[in-house]
């Protein structure tokens, strides 16, 4: 056997047995998932949160929300956050150094006036402006804070600094979150024993083409786009799931930056968000708990499968790309920061198995597929390639992926149905038909233009436009 | 998912393409079953929602009917027999408890023995009954839930013996069942609890119990004594917000506990069963303290202290975390009517942030 030989062998049953741990990890997953699920629901089926929101005993929590140009919808957007069925609650806006007039529109709006407010920079930030509060009593909740721009991570410490309770909710400003969400989030806290509670994530669900009126979510419609349809079933693949399987092992890394809470003395323990990287969220996440596990504490990070959260896909390629993009860049830096982890049993499951797992299959994933692409179109080239093994394990993979994508769409008709058009599942079934052959090679490319741009230390998020709820916005 | 290309001849000994031909039509197979499967759930769910849709309006119509009736031949003539046939099923049965129960929660008085005479009348019962008997925590529990919900009285002792159970929700469950039963003297389940009761379930208790009218406490000594922290924690709790000043010592006692949560609380509580020396006692305590806790005792001495206090909060405009300095001007500025006076004078003096009074005066004014 010479040396190619033996290059050779190493590439195909070491690409092969990666490809059966990742497919045997979905399996996994799939199969765990449903347990917990389950758990939830009969956990909470007769729970009465109408009477519990309003009850006095509960904690109170500061909803943080860091908003950068948002003056097309910031009126609407934080009506509905003012909305929210919760009893002790403080809404912190961050006016993040917008350009536009969202300042202006929230001091004429809610009648606010600045105020003179004493911040402790326990997480040092860039400047706060001022500090505004309404002089109507119906607005009491409201706290808006002018700072100089300075990216979400530095909005959210300033959100931190600011806020005045033990528990704070980091969401994104346009998101629509549904009447019992906060108290749904804040549960997990409060049913903590033995083990602290550091975080709790919650569902997102896609908004487009939903109905939504004053700030809330009236019909659920599957998106009319087809990148924002796809993008509704890859979320019900990755928090249905994904993320609860995680859950219910205590190992996930990931809750997403549009909608989670957390226990503020823990965050600032750790030093607050990272506002060096652009996966923020996630990177949080897995500071938070390496800080448990360094310290030797019991601690949970909790998940909720409820629809709570309501946002907007992107709907073009070119935008859909810049997120991708921007989530890959995220997790490699995530990942480069806590390298230590790796395979170290002190760590351990967090160590041993969820941070191999997302270096494997979720940072390397991309780049393997990419580089098997390579190889393809060079052996087709060179004309070596076995074509009748190629097909075949091409049907293999394809028809796996589709046997996935409809274990989801059952576990969410037969959890939550939030689709309940006759015609919603159908569209759905007949979108993820596609999705080998158009989501998912897109979904590659702009993770490998992530990795470009990552040796290339690009820093920046990339224009996020908006279509908004009925109007138009921009976020950077 | 990974795109493999092989052309390697020694790789088809192990795979061959046949093989993965065999597994595709498995795959296939399998997503041809759960698309079935999803379509056949969605059309039961379907069928049922409009049968439910009938059963609901049916019962609606009775329910309506009931709550006005004030004799048995009245209430038993509103019992259709077209209800009686939808309640053959045992889903239909199940949502007929449950708009039973949601029905008893939006009602209050005589119309509530009405909804409770349907329940036992249509025999639902029995269905309770059964869940209750079941192995199964979830339908346990529900069956615990939906019999004191309809006030079935007579399972109070078998409830009760659930009070203590292994598994967290039929025990939270039965506790908040013994409440619902017999109030405060439901509470006698904390005397033989060892397991722990979470914050979201003392927080049910608590709303439990804040529908009956308060009692004096006499167990209260004895659930602050207990090795039983969470019961510690709860009885706390009760101290607090039914003002049992009667345990203002043995919650003096509870600031000695290692556990910080409970020190927290024993604070609060001390607060509100205050009296003349409890300010001392909170100052006595500070310099032993954590983080959370040294706030907590400043924010309590703004609610009870008073110019006595004052030499005590100008040493904490001293400390070099904000928080504390910003809670003992707040509590100067309310333990002395020229707080304001004596800050300043110190602002002048020391290193401290005039931002810091600056805050609290709008604070006062707002």
């Amino acid at each position: 056997m010479n040396f190619s030989d033996i290059v050779f062998d190493i590439l195909t049953y070491g690409i092969f047995l990666y490809s059966v741990v990742l497919l045997l990890f979905y399996v996994f997953i799939g199969l765990y998932s449903i347990g917990e699920t389950n758990n939830y629901l009969h956990r909470n089926i007769f729970t009465d949160y109408r009477l519990l929101a309003a009850s006095i005993h509960i904690p109170s929590v500061s909803i943080l929300a860091p908003a950068y140009n948002e003056g097309a919808t910031i009126i609407e957007n934080v009506k509905s956050l003012l909305s929210l069925y919760y009893n002790n609650l403080e809404v912190v806006i961050i006016n993040d150094g917008s350009k536009d007039d969202s300042l202006q529109k929230l001091i004429d709006r809610y009648e606010l006036e600045k105020v003179d407010y004493h911040v402790q920079y326990k997480i040092p930030t860039k400047e706060i402006k001022g500090i505004y509060k309404s002089k109507s009593p119906i607005y009491r909740k409201l706290v808006v804070v002018d700072k100089v721009n300075g990216g979400k991570a530095d909005a959210l410490n300033v959100g931190i600094n600011v806020s005045s309770n033990d528990y704070i909710v980091c969401i994104d400003v346009d998101c629509i979150l549904e009447q019992d969400a906060i108290l749904k989030m804040i549960k997990p806290f409060l049913e903590e024993t033995d083990a602290r509670i550091i975080a709790t994530g919650g569902v997102i669900r896609i908004a487009n083409s939903c109905e939504i009126v004053d700030g809330r979510l009236i019909k659920v419609h599957l998106p009319g786009n087809y990148w924002a349809r796809m993008q509704s079933l890859e979320y019900i693949r990755a928090f249905i799931l994904g993320r609860m399987a995680w859950a219910r092992l205590n190992g996930l890394l990931l809750i997403s930056g549009a909608f989670g809470a957390f226990d503020k003395r823990i965050v600032i323990k750790c030093g607050g968000y990272n506002h060096n990287t652009v996966g923020e969220d996630m990177e949080l996440v897995v500071r938070m708990r390496r800080y448990m596990e360094e310290m030797k504490l019991p601690y949970k990070v909790a998940y909720i499968p409820d629809p709570l959260c309501w946002t907007e896909a992107p709907e073009s390629t070119k935008i859909l790309g810049r997120q991708r993009n921007r989530w890959t860049r995220g997790t490699i830096e995530t990942l480069k920061l806590h390298k230590i982890m790796f395979f170290n049993p002190k760590y351990r499951l967090l160590g041993m198995l969820s941070y191999p797992y997302w270096l494997f299959f979720e940072m390397l994933a991309p780049l393997i597929e990419f580089f098997g692409f390579i190889i393809f179109v060079l052996m087709t080239f060179f004309g070596i390639i076995e074509w009748s093994l190629f097909v075949s394990l091409l049907a293999f993979i394809i028809s796996f992926g589709y046997m996935y994508s409809a274990f989801a769409a059952l576990m969410e008709v037969t959890s939550y149905n939030m689709y309940r058009r006759k015609t919603d599942m159908a569209k759905l079934l007949l979108t993820a038909l596609t999705e080998p052959f158009f989501f998912h090679p897109f979904g590659v490319w702009a993770a490998i233009k992530g990795y470009i741009d990552l040796i290339r230390k690009k820093k920046s998020w990339g224009e996020m436009t908006r279509t908004g709820f009925g109007t138009t916005q921009t976020k950077s | 998912m990974v795109l493999l290309t092989f052309s390697k001849k020694s790789f088809f000994h192990f795979i061959q393409p046949s093989h993965l031909y065999i597994a595709t039509l498995a795959f296939l197979a399998v997503t041809f079953l759960m698309v079935l499967a999803l379509y056949t759930y969605l059309y039961i769910q379907k069928r049922r929602f409009f049968r439910n849709k009938l059963m609901t309006q049916a019962l609606d119509d009775c329910i309506g009917a009931l709550l006005i009736e004030r004799t048995q031949d009245d209430l038993e003539k509103n019992v259709t027999p077209q209800l009686l046939k939808y309640l053959k099923k045992p889903i239909s049965r199940q949502l007929a408890i449950d708009q039973l129960i949601n029905t008893r929660k939006n009602i209050s008085g005589e119309a509530i023995n009405n909804v409770i005479w349907l329940y036992n009348y249509l025999n639902l019962k029995e269905d309770s009954l059964k869940k209750f008997q079941s192995n199964v925590w979830y339908k346990k529990a529900r069956g615990i839930y939906e019999l004191y919900m309809m006030n079935q009285r007579d399972m109070l002792l078998k409830i009760f013996k659930r009070t203590n159970s292994q598994n967290e929700y039929i025990r939270m469950e039965a506790q908040i069942a013994i409440i619902g039963f017999s109030g405060f003297e439901g509470l006698v389940f904390l005397n033989t609890l060892t397991y722990s009761l979470t914050e979201w379930h003392q927080i049910k208790l608590l709303e439990q119990l804040s529908t009956f009218n308060q009692v004096h406490l006499e167990k209260l000594p004895k659930w602050l004594q207990s090795s039983n922290k969470s019961v510690v924690m709860f009885a706390l709790k009760l101290a607090d917000v039914y003002q049992q000043i009667f345990v203002h010592d043995e919650v003096t006692e509870c600031l000695k506990d290692e556990n910080e949560k409970i020190r927290l609380q024993a604070i609060k509580t001390l607060s509100r069963i205050a009296v003349d020396n409890t300010p001392q006692i909170l100052q006595d305590q500070y310099d032993n303290e954590e983080y959370a806790t040294k706030l907590e005792i400043l924010r309590q001495l703004a609610i009870i202290g008073s110019e006595e206090d004052i030499p005590f909060l100008l040493e904490k405009l001293n400390e070099s975390d904000d928080n504390l300095k910003l809670e003992a001007t707040r509590a100067i500025m309310k333990c002395s009517s020229n707080g304001e006076e004596i800050v300043e004078k110190k602002i002048e003096n020391d290193n401290i942030p005039v931002s810091i009074l600056k805050q609290v005066k709008y604070e006062q004014v707002r």
